[in-house]
């Protein structure tokens, strides 16, 4: 090979590695790490630049899922209250819910599922609340602690709601048929059952117990009595009571954490003899006692509406243990439970749903309510207060 | 005969119901138990006649005058108490060949008696339970007697209360179907209630056992928007946000102590620390980086010393 070409080759190789460099120099700028990785394209990244699209414009109201599956989470806010309202066959059925801490009260349209918030009236720390069976009154309790108050907040057009604070210390309250706000009113030597007119707020005494520490299932049909029993604890001992027409009645249930309640045909109660609690049914007609296929507790279980025969409960398969129910109440303890439909005169009892296989959420369910037509259960997870639906 | 049986976590509950005893003839009697049955409650029936030589007797039981089927020579016998304020006789007859038949009666007036034990011992409002004595905290005792239409008015029996078989306030009180009691030492205590009616016969005995147990102490996340959670905190918690409320709740801590007489304490990784915050169970803590703590919480009540709790949980942040 002649010199001359060598130096001509090696010139030329010079210049291509100048040009090079030189191009890297200004064009060649490292990217982001992001920009490049696995951005394996011979020439670089070619792909189209992504265009943002327009979002949908949001709805004014939230849409709630009330039709994909039987069993719906209906809200995501927490709920310390709530009640089904169905005017007519013609009209949607609605669910009307108090949130928890602010006490706003919301409305679902339960064919459309529309959720609408009712009264911005804000009940600070709001922990508990009832709505009056006929739409109108919310009652509505603030503050966790034991001074606190309890406020009636009307609920009108304007969605400023008025709220009135009841005088007295209240320390349990429901609405009744009647559309009453039944409340307990501690004494000097037990509590007071009192009636008050959510409209002239007229009172009437309806009962008077001889202790404090009483939980009162409150009667919501005015047929069937409210049922009172000393607070329950695995520790001490418990007695069933009816009150109806004012006059206390001693019920055949007692024993150890005694809870129970009634319709006008039937008792469940539960008892913890021995290291587990056991549920009965009492037939008040027949005066018999069956042992109840599952454990019933006031808070997880609820009477059908329209068939006497039937109770609706929440309850696992699980052991309850010698310190239930005061370990539940505390929140130490909580549960995955299945939802139940109990035969309470051949005591057979069917599971409807269990929620862990069909939604994959543990539910804990409080504050049960069967619907005026017996085919819808409503109720809360403990666990979190959510509000859920059923579809029988 | 008393008839004392347990239920559940060694407490001791006694039913015994008024019963009158006559004796026809010699001595042959008929024991009852449980000794004063509770309305519509199994009793058993069983004939003394071991004072006398029944060899050869024929037994009949008879209920209200008629007799019981499948009970002949049967010397004890299973029935059902009558509801609240009804009345049954119950005979035995023993009949013998050679000498005059021999009866023994008694009558059954099953009432209910029920004691409810209020402990002056604090849980929350939201807490649906009731509270539990602790040792040096009041407990109030109510005494409520039933019959068929409703509860009985108190004023027409005296009560004689008695704790650990001493007397509560010396002897018996007429009208008095209310007590006091302090919690002594132990795990649990035994009241005995005795109820006479106007005439002096007694009508009832109770022993109720009263457990005394230890403050409770539990931990609560405080939601600002939403209050505070049902789920007490197990051992550990995440704070999401950048800072979270927690309160301590002594479940079970003397009433009077509550509002006076207290000591508590909050501690993070075991260094004592003051709250700006007015009530002195909650606790409000700020992350400013990563990582995590434990948060201890003491609570004493400074008249009882032995009424007081300490315990923490873990944050990570």
């Amino acid at each position: 090979m002649k010199k001359t070409l060598l130096i001509i080759g090696g010139i030329s190789t010079i210049v291509i590695l100048f040009a090079i460099w030189l191009y890297l120099l200004l064009f060649g700028t490292p990217k982001p790490v992001a920009d490049v990785f696995t951005n394996f394209g011979l020439f670089g990244n070619r792909s189209e630049p992504i265009e943002e699209l327009p979002l949908p414009a949001l709805p004014t109201e939230e849409i709630v899922d009330v039709a994909t599956d039987k069993l719906r989470q209906l809200t995501v806010r927490p709920v310390i209250g709530f009640q089904e309202y169905a005017m007519s066959t013609t009209t949607p059925r609605r669910i009307l819910y108090a949130e928890s801490g602010t006490g706003h009260i919301f409305q679902i349209n339960l064919e459309t599922g529309e959720e609408t918030r009712l009264s911005n009236t804000t009940v600070q720390n709001a922990q508990s609340a009832s709505f009056s069976p006929r739409l109108g009154y919310v009652a509505i309790r603030s503050g966790y602690q034991n001074l606190n108050e309890v406020q009636l907040v009307e609920l009108d057009d304007s969605g400023s709601g008025q709220a009135t604070t009841l005088k007295a210390r209240v320390s349990d309250f429901s609405f009744s048929a009647d559309n009453e706000l039944l409340y307990s009113e501690l004494t000097t030597s037990g509590s007071n059952g009192i009636a008050l007119n959510p409209k002239t707020k007229a009172t009437r005494t309806v009962f008077t117990l001889p202790f404090q520490a009483a939980t009162i299932i409150w009667s919501r049909d005015g047929i069937t009595p409210h049922y009172v029993y000393p607070k329950a604890s695995s520790k001490l001992y418990g007695y069933l009571y009816a009150i109806k027409n004012g006059v206390i009645v001693r019920q055949p249930a007692a024993g150890l954490g005694l809870m129970g309640s009634g319709n006008p045909e039937y008792i469940s109660y539960t008892t913890v003899p021995l290291e587990e609690p056991i549920s009965f049914i009492y037939n008040l007609s027949t005066d018999q006692t069956e042992i109840s296929p599952i454990l019933f507790e006031p808070n997880k279980c609820a009477f059908g509406t329209k068939t006497v025969t039937h109770l609706f409960c929440g309850y696992a398969l699980t052991a309850y243990g010698y310190n239930f129910p005061d370990d539940w109440y505390k929140g130490t303890r909580t549960f995955a439970d299945r939802i139940w439909m109990i035969n309470l005169s051949d005591t057979t009892a069917r599971q409807l749903v269990d929620p862990l296989r069909t939604v994959g959420r543990e539910l804990d369910v409080i504050g049960i309510q069967v619907s005026s037509d017996e085919k819808m259960l409503y109720f809360l997870n403990k666990n979190d207060t959510t509000l859920w639906q059923y579809e029988i | 005969m008393v008839s004392i049986y347990f239920s559940g976590l060694g407490v001791i509950n006694s039913t015994q119901a008024q019963f009158s005893s006559t004796i026809t003839g010699e001595a042959v009697s008929i024991s009852v138990s449980p000794q004063y049955p509770n309305p519509n409650e199994t009793v058993t029936a069983t004939l003394d006649d071991y004072a006398i030589d029944a060899t050869g007797a024929v037994i009949t039981w008879l209920q209200n005058g008629v007799a019981l089927p499948n009970t002949q020579n049967i010397r004890s016998i299973t029935l059902r108490a009558p509801g609240a304020g009804e009345i049954i006789e119950i005979t035995a007859r023993l009949q013998f060949t050679n000498k005059p038949s021999l009866e023994a009666n008694v009558s059954i007036t099953p009432v209910y008696v029920d004691v409810i034990v209020e402990p002056l011992t604090y849980t929350p409002i939201f807490y649906q339970g009731r509270a539990l004595p602790v040792h040096g905290s009041l407990v109030n005792l109510t005494a409520l007697i039933h019959n068929r239409t409703g509860l009985v008015n108190p004023a027409g029996f005296t009560y004689n209360w008695q704790l650990n078989s001493k007397s509560v306030y010396g002897g018996p009180r007429t009208g008095n179907n209310r007590a006091q009691i302090t919690v002594p030492f132990g795990r649990s205590s035994i009241v005995t209630l005795s109820v006479t009616d106007n005439t002096g016969k007694l009508l009832v005995r109770r022993l109720i056992s009263v457990p005394s147990v230890e403050v409770d102490l539990e931990f609560y996340e405080v939601s600002t928007l939403y209050g505070l959670s049902q789920r007490a905190l197990l051992d550990t918690v995440t704070i999401v946000g950048n800072s979270s409320t927690f309160r301590a709740v002594p479940y079970n801590l003397d009433n009077r102590a509550v509002l006076r007489n207290l000591f508590t304490e909050w501690e993070i990784n075991g260094l004592r620390t003051s709250t700006t915050d007015t009530d002195p169970f909650e606790i409000s803590l700020k992350r400013q980086s990563a990582g995590d703590a434990t948060i201890g919480f003491k609570v004493r009540n400074l008249t009882e010393l032995l009424q007081g709790d300490e315990q923490s949980f873990r944050v990570e942040f």
